[in-house]
């Protein structure tokens, strides 16, 4: 390109590079609102209830011996993990603060962690993720490097001819969130493996609850041709009001009615089957939570993950009273599409993320969990290494989170990517070929709840083509 | 920076209270079920069911001239009009006090069935068709389901004019009707010293939804707000609420425009600068290593014209020789347009970086636009040396000739205002009127808005394909429908809901993302999935918000009434004179609600139900009305039920 921009003239790359330490965005206001919406109370209309008037209990289900449970934290709009870890060796720091220009973290500002992962680098976390190191440091916590959706293992010159078996969509936010989040082939209407994970478990492995349980609505990972999430907001399952007796009762014999019947209309017949859903769950969940433990610990403030992680470890704590042996939980976390306002954005986001990882953590350790529940992170993509001035754009690779007892932590899997524009990785501005794939990752998770060798091939029909279908971090 | 101007004034809370638990009373509990004068009438109903069944398809128009009797509660609802539209807090609250209803009219013993239509019926034609109305369905059902694709829901008023002007002459008189604008009256709010944060601006969106006139103008604005999507999610906006109206206002203005028209005041929008980050997007600099923004590049594309994947006329997924669909565009196209679409400032900046704030489309800065020549889209080339806004003529002039962009807009706005899954044909015909509205105009939304409305799949949609035909309604469109059906007033003057989208998730312009609140592909799994069927709407029916919006709901039907017990922060009182007419007869009073709030949809065995259950609650109960509780009881059961939340 010919043109010069303006701004740079007389000015270098280093004086661009800022020190991050704005203190950023607002809590996300939907989630707050919605987090601080009702409350699971006893003696109300679900207490008591199960499907439609018939006393169910809850303590009749055999307790589980081998519990284990996955939770997904999900980053919605691409998180930049490439300023989450950081290269801190001299060099791979110069590459990494040339690359990102003014989006580069200082280097003293950087949380070492010493050496670690192929090839192995000194590597640090970002300043406000202190929480998160000290789980890394005491063996809680692994990183996935630069993964992220391929179909079979791609070179960047097949990237750049266009070979068949990149994956479609590629920048897109809503097609890679299905790949993500997806078990495939090939396409992306797949279903969520979450869903196949649990299809292919006991079918009583959740218990008196479904299996698959949402904090954040509909999802693609939990969700197959049959089954989705069951969702719940931080306080435990909404009340039905104005149902409760008198007139209220036979108001409700009607609406159960009314919900119980097939019409000829597909649309309203799958509306009126999530209503069930809601009254036959409902009482189970509040009454699992009213007899949770609470955490250790206050909850973060103004931090709409760390709320629903936290019921998620409250509704952990009871699988025994739920008879569940297998559950999967689903949360989201917004604002990682950061093309603008990063500088002031990323640091709060990390803060938050630390916090509510670190809090979970702290309270499936108080509970007895810490060995029987492996969250990870996932996102619907790195972002590019360069800046537009503002922030940065849709990428490819990044890296991942895997936290809990049974990690095998302190270490890196996969392939560090080299921090460089037109670098051995680079398919333009820094968006990064990923060196692990997706179902790399999903598959040692899978494996991990209790899937074997055949169930795995079934589910991530493209892992035969990577290296290995074990990763590792899990024993 | 943008929109830090007004922070601390536009900060929420603004004097809404948080929390808004259901709590109301809805009066006492009902006595002993079933008096014996009714049960009578339900022994009777066997015969009742089976002309229910008749009923249910067409024979119910004769029933509604009777039973929309009202000219008595338009004096409310013109208060009411005055109220929002003159301005805040220039009513007299005295002259709504009493325009109100008074004690509800002697119930009569026999709901009165004339065989006579009412004179204000258009008369029937000998081929069985009112006049005025064309080839298209008109019988009562048919009006109502047409207005409730055309307006925020059909009121008797709404259903007056339409049968006095036939389809034709609504449309025609609803596209000449002058836009009601949002902006004007938010900052009329913040000139009176009130707020003109989030929750105001969402007020004034329920007051015009529910009230203005140019019904149809806004129930399309609402579709485009949800293509074009701009949230004030976003923080900078938050702190623009004025900003975040007059984009709004944008799109009603641009409503029936062309669409290459609305297509670049959305691109040049300040608001859309900002929220998918085109504002002060700068050209590659190659000594930093910077590169232009694609956000708003990349999703011009995939989410507000051409989409991922080529499309034949009539929306199908268009397939290679492999059998796999074949994208519209790459990555190389993402870059190249974000290259285009370098240079774009406020309007009236003279400093690139500390620009001034205007709400005036954004002007493009030479300097600052990269000059070299670019390729985009299939061989669009835009040469060097050419100005920003010359690119962007050139951008836009071939989004709108893409083949994908007739088919894509026609499959949004058939999905947001009548059906969740249209045939191909019925998109294929109104893409047809995309590409020439008949005078070799290409992109005439006046054209493309009367073809969706009018096609011939939504003529007797319901009856000939009952699995498919209709879509969920929107929360949103929930409550407006309710509160229009029943003249609702605010007795202080502001239609609110408060924090609306934590009941319902979903707020104007308040979007988690720019991908909407919904994805117009979603899939729930179960009976849509194996149907090969999407249900967007579901996707915010999970089982928390589902029964966050049920209990909403009924807050708004047990505490929406003038002297309904309980204090409710901020009631929209509804008029249920009408039905408390009817209430002696459950049979009538049920037929008039199915016509009101489900275009007569609703099913024999519901009705049978509804009629039983009706019938089962006392007149009397306590100090309400006689009457009351049975018309709450239905309207609240109609309104939370799987078929009544259904759009036939």
């Amino acid at each position: 390109m010919s043109q010069t921009n303006p701004r740079s003239i007389g000015r270098s790359a280093s004086e661009t590079a800022r020190p991050s330490d704005h203190l950023g965005r607002r809590p996300n206001r939907r989630e707050l609102i919605l987090g601080a919406l009702g409350t699971a109370v006893a003696g109300g209309f679900f207490t008591g209830r199960s499907p439609f008037g018939l006393p169910r209990s809850i303590s009749l289900a055999a307790p589980s011996t081998d519990y284990r449970a996955l939770v997904c934290v999900y980053l919605v709009g691409g998180n930049d993990s490439f300023n989450m870890l950081v290269p801190t060796g001299q060099q791979a720091y110069s590459a990494y603060a040339a690359a990102r220009s003014d989006l580069a973290i200082p280097l003293s500002d950087l949380l070492p962690i010493g050496t670690v992962g192929s090839p192995a680098q000194e590597m640090g976390f970002h300043p406000n993720l202190p929480r998160l190191r000290q789980r890394y440091l005491t063996g809680d916590l692994g990183l996935v490097a630069n993964i992220g959706p391929l179909n079979a293992p791609t070179t960047l010159a097949e990237v750049a001819a266009g070979a068949s078996h990149v994956p479609p969509h590629l920048f897109s936010h809503s097609d890679q969130q299905r790949y993500w989040q997806g078990s495939r082939a090939e396409g992306l209407q797949a279903p969520g493996w979450g869903a196949g994970l649990v299809e292919r478990l006991a079918a009583s492995a959740g218990g008196t609850l479904p299996a698959a349980i949402s904090m954040s609505g509909s999802n693609q990972w939990q969700t197959s041709e049959n089954s989705g999430p069951y969702g719940l907001q931080t306080s435990g399952a909404v009340e039905y009001m104005g149902f409760e007796s008198g007139l209220g009762a036979a108001r409700m014999e009607l609406f159960e009615q009314l919900i119980n019947r097939d019409s000829e209309r597909v649309l309203v017949d799958a509306f009126a089957e999530r209503h069930r859903r809601s009254i036959e769950f409902g009482a189970l969940a509040n009454q699992a939570l009213l007899e949770a433990p609470n955490a250790p610990e206050p909850l973060p403030e103004d931090n709409a993950l760390a709320a629903q992680l936290s019921t998620i470890a409250r509704l952990a704590s009871q699988h025994a009273e739920l008879g569940a042996s297998r559950q999967i939980f689903f949360c989201r976390m917004h604002g990682f599409d950061t093309h603008a306002g990063h500088l002031e954005a990323q640091p709060e986001l990390f803060r938050q993320l630390d916090d509510a990882l670190a809090s979970f953590q702290d309270s499936l350790d108080a509970f007895g969990l810490s060995q029987k529940v492996t969250t990870f992170t996932a996102s619907d993509f790195g972002r590019s290494l360069s800046s537009n001035g503002k922030g940065c754009d849709h990428g490819w690779g990044g890296h991942q989170l895997v936290l809990g007892g049974a990690v095998a932590g302190g270490a890196a899997y996969g392939t560090w990517p080299t921090l460089a524009l037109g670098g051995p990785d680079d398919v333009g501005f820094g968006r990064l070929l990923p060196t692990t794939a997706v179902d790399q990752m999903s598959a040692t998770l899978a494996r991990w709840m209790g899937l074997g060798e055949e169930d795995l091939a079934g589910l991530f029909p493209n892992l035969p083509k990577f290296g290995s279908a074990n990763l590792g971090f899990l024993s | 920076m943008a929109g830090r101007g007004q922070a601390a004034e536009a900060l929420e809370p603004n004097g809404h209270s948080g929390q808004r638990g259901a709590s109301g009373e809805e009066g006492p509990v009902r006595s002993k079920p079933k008096r014996l004068g009714f049960e009578s009438e339900v022994e009777l109903g066997g015969g009742s069911l089976a002309m229910a069944k008749r009923d249910e398809h067409r024979g119910l128009q004769n029933r509604a001239g009777t039973k929309f009797p009202g000219e008595g509660f338009r004096l409310v609802r013109a208060a009411a009009i005055g109220l929002l539209i003159g301005g805040c807090g220039a009513g007299d609250p005295a002259e709504l006090e009493s325009a109100a209803p008074g004690p509800p009219p002697p119930a009569p013993e026999l709901p009165p069935e004339p065989d006579q239509p009412d004179s204000e019926q258009p008369d029937d034609d000998p081929d069985g068709e009112p006049m005025g109305f064309g080839a298209f369905p008109s019988e009562a059902p048919d009006r109502f389901r047409f207005l409730t694709r055309a307006t925020f829901g059909p009121n008797q008023a709404d259903f007056e004019r339409l049968t006095e002007l036939g389809y034709d002459g609504w449309l025609t008189e609803q596209l000449e009707l002058a836009p009601t604008l949002h902006r004007p009256q938010l900052e009329a709010q913040a000139a009176a010293g009130q707020s003109f944060g989030s929750l105001a601006r969402q007020d004034v969106w329920w007051g015009v939804a529910v009230t203005a006139p140019d019904q149809l103008r806004q129930r399309a604005a609402f579709a485009w707000s949800e293509l074009f999507v701009v949230s004030d999610d976003d923080q900078q906006l938050f702190l623009n609420q004025i900003g975040v109206a007059d984009y709004y206002d944008m799109l009603v203005e641009g409503a029936f425009g062309n669409f290459r028209a609305l297509l670049e005041s959305v691109a040049r929008s300040p608001v859309m600068g900002i929220y998918l980050s085109m504002h002060r997007n700068e050209p590659a600099d190659p000594e930093t290593n910077m590169h232009p923004d694609e956000n708003f590049a990349r999703e011009l594309l995939q989410l507000f014209s051409i989409g991922l994947v080529q499309l034949g006329s009539d929306g199908t997924v268009l397939e290679d020789s492999a059998g796999q669909p074949v994208a519209t565009y790459d990555q190389l196209d993402v870059e190249n347009l974000a290259r285009a679409f370098t240079g774009w400032n406020f309007a009236g900046t003279t400093d690139w970086d500390n620009p001034v704030q205007s709400l005036e489309p954004m002007e493009s800065w030479f300097e600052f636009h990269d000059q070299d020549a670019k390729e985009v889209l299939d061989g669009t080339l835009l040469p060097a040396a050419q100005s920003g806004e010359a690119d962007l003529t050139q951008v836009l002039d071939a989004i709108v000739a893409h083949p994908n962009t007739g088919p894509f807009i026609a499959r949004h706005l058939i999905q947001r205002l009548v059906s969740s899954n249209p045939t191909p044909s019925y998109v294929g015909r109104v893409a047809a009127v995309f590409a020439d509205n008949g005078s070799g105009v290409r992109g005439d939304l006046t054209a493309v808005i009367r073809a969706v409305l009018l096609d011939e799949e939504v003529a007797n949609g319901l009856e000939a394909a009952p699995s498919r035909f209709g879509k969920l309604r929107e929360p949103l469109l929930r409550v407006t429908a309710l509160w229009r059906a029943f003249d609702g007033v605010p007795p202080e003057g502001v239609y609110t809901l408060g924090q609306a989208e934590a009941f319902l998730g979903q707020a104007p312009l308040s979007a988690p993302t720019v991908f909407n609140f919904f994805r117009p592909d979603h899939v729930p799994p179960g009976q849509v999935q194996q149907a090969a069927l999407v249900a967007p709407e579901m996707q915010l029916a999970d089982e928390v918000r589902i029964t966050l919006s049920t209990n909403l709901v009924r807050r708004l039907i047990y505490q929406g009434f003038e002297g309904a017990p309980g204090m409710p922060p901020d009631p929209v009182w509804m008029d249920f004179s009408d039905e408390i007419a009817l209430a002696e007869d459950p049979e009538a009073l049920i037929d008039h609600l199915d016509l009101l709030l489900m275009g007569g949809a609703m099913g024999p065995a519901m009705r049978a139900l509804l009629v039983d259950y009706i019938g089962s609650v006392s007149m009397t109960f306590g100090d309400l009305p006689p009457g009351m509780q049975r018309v709450l009881e239905a309207v609240y059961m109609i309104s939370i039920s799987p078929e009544g939340t259904f759009q036939p």
